[in-house]
């Protein structure tokens, strides 16, 4: 009876089921987080005429990162002295959930979406993916450690100084499409991707999301040779290994806003029989070669002080985004008829 | 049940053998090979050896140099802040045994503060000694044995 | 101009870096390939123990005191016992060994896990362990030459040629 009950149930929800556990949902970015700790590794010790993880595993040290992950769970989980024990333990899962909280209102093709938002889905991301750094701060502050706390304080400041210039480059966007909703967002690049029309906001975008994902040259927060391992000093065994796979989180969420944004989203010719796979073919390839270009910035680039950091978002990008704000509005009012030209409404 | 129990032990000792992240406390001119070890020639990221800032995330220490008396004390402080199970590698003659400084007084060996699991002499030793130190602390670590 | 140079500053590095990580690395892989050392690299010390006149020359020029002379069972004179432990590898008693009894050779991988094995006895010192008992997965030696004035390691050469 209940039986029946809870397999109706599922037969009814098999779509959400589906999208919740395996494909944008859980599974997803699992396995992303995975992936991409290996692909990192093994991408930057090339770059330095390395080899990286080779002796784990047959191939290429594949099993490099699950090794890492058995070994953490086998560790010792250490609780610094006069700390609350509950929370301490409690954050950095919820920092995992929270921060993958924001990949739900991404499309993967029009009718694969976890949550459409009521037409607000671009405003429900910025709510969503801005609460990883008050879980950051939490983490920091509760670790009862000096560089703990400075870390915290450097993802805060990051975070706040390049939020406003990501909202408003993505407002630009927002108005060329007219709708907050990402799969109008989508549909309205369906001849040409915003990344043309909108090259001021997408440069001030790029810049400002590598800040919020504390990639190099923004990773001033877990700085090494300043603060020791910044927000996650204290962090031993299976919570550090969670704290590190929460790193790669906000980076598969903004990275994929950042291909919904500008370059088209899942928009591409039909090479598959379905729509819908082509669609998922689409943006997976442009959001892998956007994680590739990323990738590397980490042996390229030195880290940027935190005065150099802030100068920047707020003096240079946050006027920038402004700039493209005003010109888009100012067309979108006046010369509508231009957005006609290149397909956006 | 003990197939179970085999199973999970052989499942950790796997990983703790293929993942071994050092601090390296550096106190003398061993660095430079350190250094070696972690470049493109030598590369020890082969075997999952990879260095972390935080002693909180360490599984091995290498105590390299010199250790003066003073230094003793926070040698000590840094092994018991490791979480467990921890293992020590003394690196280089004066780690081990003073080097040239064998008759002063204020040289500690490094097996008077810690327990060390594997020695490797050299003066400094070459990446390849080091490399061998490293495979022969996996070997150990395979094996479950303490050293 | 300036915005060129900028923007030149950020793209020429990455495109370095790229060309790097889409190259062959440079790495020798250790337990399976090693480098061979230039002639003359001071190693390990051995003894040839019938060379040997128990002078004790070695042990008083050893800058660090590591050689001991010890008596042997059954043998006319003391013979030198060294701790690799306490060891600079520096070869003086090599140097100073009026027989050529001493000799060091390229072997470095000397680690253990007791540290009481560092001191090596004489007759330990006198059958000093193969290279290939050590390294057992050892299949490639890797040589250094100079061509065209810069350093290459690139020649191969199966061991069974150099051994």
């Amino acid at each position: 009876m209940l039986i029946d009950e809870i397999l109706g149930w599922i037969k009814l929800n098999l779509k959400d089921l589906i999208q919740i556990v395996l494909f944008p949902g859980i599974a997803f970015i699992l396995i992303f987080a995975v992936a991409a700790t290996w692909f990192e590794r093994k991408y930057l010790a090339h770059s330095m005429l390395r080899i990286g993880p080779l002796h784990t595993g047959r191939v290429a040290g594949w099993l490099q990162i699950i090794a890492d992950f058995i070994k953490l769970t086998g560790k010792e989980v250490i609780t610094p002295r006069n700390v609350n024990v509950f929370l301490f333990n409690l954050l950095p899962v919820l920092s995992v959930c929270t921060s993958a909280i924001a990949v739900a209102f991404i499309p993967f093709s029009s009718d694969w979406i976890i949550y459409e938002g009521n037409g607000i889905s671009l405003l429900l991301f910025f709510a969503a993916a801005s609460l990883t750094p008050y879980i950051t701060l939490m983490l920091g502050w509760i670790s009862n450690n000096k560089y703990s706390i400075i870390g915290a304080m450097r993802v805060s400041y990051v975070y706040i100084s390049a939020e406003i210039p990501a909202f408003l480059a993505a407002m630009g966007v927002a108005i060329m499409a007219g709708s907050f909703s990402l799969i109008d967002i989508v549909e309205a690049q369906s001849r040409i991707p915003f990344l043309i029309p909108q090259i001021l906001g997408f440069i001030v975008f790029f810049i400002a999301f590598l800040a919020e994902v504390e990639r190099v040259p923004f990773d001033i927060p877990v700085a090494e040779q300043e603060i020791v391992a910044g927000w996650r000093t204290e962090y031993s065994g299976i919570n550090f290994g969670v704290t590190m796979m929460m790193d790669y989180i906000p980076l598969c969420t903004w990275t994929l806003l950042f291909v919904t944004l500008y370059l088209g989203g899942y928009q591409g010719p039909l090479i598959f029989a379905s729509q819908t796979l082509s669609n998922f073919f689409w943006i997976l390839l442009k959001f892998s070669l956007v994680i590739v270009v990323i990738l590397l910035f980490r042996s390229v680039f030195p880290r940027l002080r935190m005065d150099q950091t802030l100068r920047l978002t707020w003096k240079y990008l946050t006027p920038a985004a402004f700039l493209n704000l005003i010109i888009t509005a100012i067309i979108a009012y006046y010369y509508p008829d231009l957005f006609g030209l290149i397909g956006a409404s | 049940m003990t197939f179970i129990f085999r199973l999970t032990d052989k499942m950790l000792r796997w990983g703790f053998k293929s993942s071994i992240w050092p601090a390296h406390f550096v106190n003398g001119c061993c660095s430079p090979e350190l250094m070696q070890l972690a470049g493109p020639r030598y590369d020890m990221e082969r075997f999952g050896v990879l260095p972390l800032p935080s002693i909180r995330h360490a599984d091995a220490l290498f105590i390299v140099g010199v250790i003066s008396r003073k230094m003793a004390d926070r040698i000590r402080m840094l092994y018991e802040q490791m979480p467990d199970p921890k293992f020590v590698v003394a690196v280089g003659s004066c780690a081990i045994s003073g080097g040239p400084f064998y008759d002063s007084p204020f040289i500690v060996k490094a097996e008077d503060i810690v327990p060390v699991d594997v020695f490797i002499p050299g003066c400094p030793p070459r990446p390849e000694a080091w490399l061998q130190g490293i495979l022969m602390l996996r070997e150990m670590i395979w094996q479950g044995r303490k050293g | 101009m300036s915005v060129i140079r900028f923007l030149r500053g950020i793209i020429k590095p990455y495109i370095i870096v790229f060309k790097h990580a889409i190259s062959k690395p440079h790495t020798i892989k250790y337990p399976y390939e090693r480098l061979m050392f230039s002639d003359g690299y001071r190693g390990r010390i051995s003894l040839r123990f019938e060379k040997c006149i128990g002078c004790g020359l070695c042990s008083r020029t050893c800058p660090n005191r590591a050689i001991e002379m010890v008596e042997i069972e059954g043998e006319k004179h003391s013979f030198p016992q060294i701790n690799f432990g306490r060891c600079s590898f520096c070869c003086l008693c090599v140097d100073v060994c009026p027989r050529g009894a001493l000799f060091s050779d390229e072997v470095v991988e000397l680690s253990v896990i007791k540290r009481d094995d560092l001191i090596y006895h004489p007759y330990k010192l006198s059958n000093p362990q193969p290279l290939e008992s050590i390294l057992k997965d050892l299949k490639k030696t890797i040589t250094v030459q100079i061509e065209d004035g810069r350093l290459s390691y690139t020649l191969l050469r199966r061991r069974e040629e150099n051994v």
